[in-house]
C-alpha cells in the first residue's frame, strides 16, 4: 500500500492534499464530515488549500542583503577564538531538559548538600566536648562550709614545715569532705553520742528497720590541741564522721577524694604534729 | 561555467555548526548562504513587511549563530534550531509593538494603491493581496503557524518542535487556519470572478465600439 494512504487521522490536511472526497475511505469520509458540513465544502477547502500553497511558492521572495553578509563576516572575523563564555540560557533555560535536570538547579542542590555537612560537622564538633567534659559541679559554696577556715588553717602551717611531695602542690584543693562507702550501724557509734540522743536514734532506727549509712561527707577534723599526736588517723576519721553525721552539718556535699587518700593525708598530719 | 562547488556545501547544517565552532569562518559562509534568503523573507512577512526590520532581524538571527554556536546541541537539528530564535525573536517584537494592527492596516493601505495589472495576474495579485489581509488579521500563532507550514514548507514535526506545542496540536491549527482562510478567500473569489466579467465586457464593449 502507498505510503499516502497512511494518514494520521488528525491530519485533514494530508487528506485534502491527497484525496478527492470520492477517494476517501468511508471512515475517513466519516472523519472528514465531522469536521466539515458537506463534499462541497471539502472540495472547496482542497481548492483554497492549493491556491494556498501556489501562492506561497509562487510569492514575491527578497533576496537578502549584500551589506548584511559582508558585516557579519567582519563580526566573525573579530569574534575571538576559543574565549570562554557562559551562556546564562545554558545554565537556566534548556528547553530540552528536564526541570530537575537544569545545571542551576543542580548547583544549587550540591552547594545546599555542602551547606548542610559542614554545618552538621561543625556543630557536632562544638558539642563533642561537651559531652565527654567532666561535668565540674562540685559546689563551691559547699566548700566553704564552716570547717573550711579549720583545714586550711591546718594545711597552711603544715605545709608550711613540710616540704610536701609535688602531688601535695603548695595550694591543694582543700579537703574538707569525703564520701564514707562504708556503713556504719548506729548501735556501733553509740558511744560518740551524749546519752539523752542515744535512745531517740535507736528508736528511730528500730522502727525504720534501717541501718543509717554515712554517705554524707566527713569533715576533717579540726586541730585539736588535747589530741595526741600518735593518735589513730583511722579513729579520728569516724569519730568526726559520726559526729558530723549526728549533728547534721554534713549534709552539704560529696568530695570525690578516695577515703584511702584522705586517710592517708590525716596520717601524714599527725604524724607531723 | 559552472562554478566549482565548495566541500563545505556537501556538508550538513550540523557538520558546519561543528567547524563555525572551531571559528571556520568558510563554514559560517556556507551556512549563510544557506539560510539568509528564508531567514530574511521568514522576517519580513512575519515583522509586518518591514523590509528594514527584517534586514535587522536577519542579521541579529546571524549574530547569534557566530556567538552562540557553543550553545548549539549537536544532536538537535540545526533548522529548527534557527526556527525557534527566529520565532523567539517575533514573539519578544510583538510583545514590545503591540501597535502590530495599527501598522499593518498602514502598509495595506499603502501597497494596495500600487496594483496596476489585469486578467490573469491581476487575480493573482488580487489573491496574494487578500491572502496578506487575512494573514495580517489573524494572531501570532496562526500567522506562525502558516508561515513555517506553506512558506517555510516545513514539516509537522519541526513545527511542533519550534513552537513547543504537540504535532496534534499543529494540525489541529493548521486545519482551522484552512477554514478560517477559505471562508474569507471565498469571498474573493466571487468578486474576482465578477471582476472578470466586467473586465471582459469593457473589452468586448470597446471591440464594438472602435
Amino acid at each position: 500500500m502507498n505510503e499516502e494512504y497512511k494518514y494520521d487521522p488528525e491530519d485533514l490536511e494530508s487528506l485534502l492534499l491527497h484525496k478527492q472526497f470520492h477517494e476517501l475511505y468511508p471512515e475517513e469520509k466519516a472523519f472528514v464530515l465531522k469536521h466539515m458540513d458537506s463534499p462541497e465544502e471539502y472540495e472547496s477547502m482542497r481548492q483554497t488549500l492549493f491556491e494556498l500553497r501556489n501562492a506561497a511558492s509562487q510569492g514575491d521572495w527578497l533576496q537578502s542583503d549584500a551589506s548584511i553578509k559582508k558585516a557579519l563576516l567582519a563580526e566573525f572575523a573579530s569574534e575571538k577564538k576559543g574565549s570562554f563564555r557562559v551562556w546564562l540560557n545554558a545554565l537556566f533555560a534548556r528547553p530540552q531538559v528536564s526541570w530537575y535536570r537544569q545545571p542551576a538547579l543542580q548547583l544549587a542542590f550540591v552547594v545546599l548538600v555542602i551547606t548542610t555537612g559542614v554545618w552538621l560537622l561543625v556543630s557536632n564538633n562544638s558539642q563533642q566536648p561537651s559531652i565527654a567534659e567532666l561535668n565540674d559541679n562540685t559546689p563551691k559554696e559547699a566548700i566553704s562550709t564552716a570547717s573550711t577556715q579549720d583545714t586550711l588553717e591546718i594545711q597552711d602551717h603544715v605545709f608550711a614545715e613540710n616540704k610536701m611531695p609535688h602531688e601535695f602542690p603548695i595550694a591543694p584543693e582543700p579537703i574538707q569532705s569525703v564520701s564514707v562507702p562504708q556503713i556504719t550501724a548506729v548501735e556501733d557509734e553509740q558511744h560518740l553520742l551524749p546519752p539523752e540522743e542515744i535512745a531517740p536514734q535507736k528508736a528511730m532506727a528500730k522502727e525504720d528497720n534501717v541501718h543509717l549509712i554515712d554517705t554524707a561527707p566527713i569533715v576533717t577534723a579540726p586541730p585539736k590541741a588535747a589530741a595526741p599526736a600518735t593518735r589513730n588517723a583511722d579513729k579520728v576519721l569516724e569519730e568526726v564522721s559520726v559526729e558530723k553525721l549526728y549533728k547534721n552539718e554534713t549534709k552539704t556535699s560529696i568530695n570525690s577524694k578516695p577515703i584511702s587518700e584522705v586517710k592517708d593525708l590525716l596520717r601524714f598530719l599527725y604524724t607531723a604534729q | 561555467m559552472k562554478r566549482k562547488a565548495h566541500p563545505y556545501e556537501r556538508l550538513s547544517d550540523e557538520e558546519l555548526m561543528q567547524h563555525i565552532r572551531e571559528r571556520d569562518r568558510m563554514a559560517f559562509e556556507v551556512l549563510y548562504d544557506r539560510y539568509s534568503r528564508l531567514m530574511y523573507n521568514y522576517f519580513f512577512r512575519m515583522l509586518w513587511r518591514d523590509k528594514e526590520r527584517a534586514r535587522d532581524f536577519t542579521q541579529d538571527l546571524f549574530s547569534k549563530v557566530i556567538h552562540h554556536a557553543g550553545q548549539y546541541d549537536a544532536t538537535r537539528s540545526f533548522k529548527t534550531w534557527i526556527y525557534s530564535v527566529a520565532h523567539n525573536m517575533c514573539k519578544n517584537e510583538y510583545a514590545k509593538h503591540e501597535v502590530r494592527q495599527r501598522a499593518a492596516v498602514e502598509l495595506k493601505n499603502e501597497e494596495s494603491m500600487q496594483q496596476a495589472e489585469s486578467g490573469k495576474a491581476m487575480d493573482r495579485k488580487l489573491f496574494n493581496e487578500k491572502l496578506k489581509e487575512a494573514l495580517d488579521e489573524m494572531d501570532e500563532v496562526k500567522r506562525t503557524t502558516f508561515e513555517l507550514r506553506f512558506y517555510q514548507e516545513l514539516s509537522i514535526p519541526e513545527i511542533s518542535e519550534i513552537m513547543q506545542c504537540s504535532e496534534g496540536t499543529v494540525k489541529s491549527r493548521l486545519f482551522y487556519l484552512l477554514k478560517d482562510l477559505h471562508k474569507k478567500l471565498k469571498m474573493f473569489e466571487g468578486i474576482a470572478v465578477w471582476m472578470a466579467v466586467i473586465m471582459v465586457s469593457i473589452e468586448i464593449l470597446m471591440e464594438k465600439l472602435g
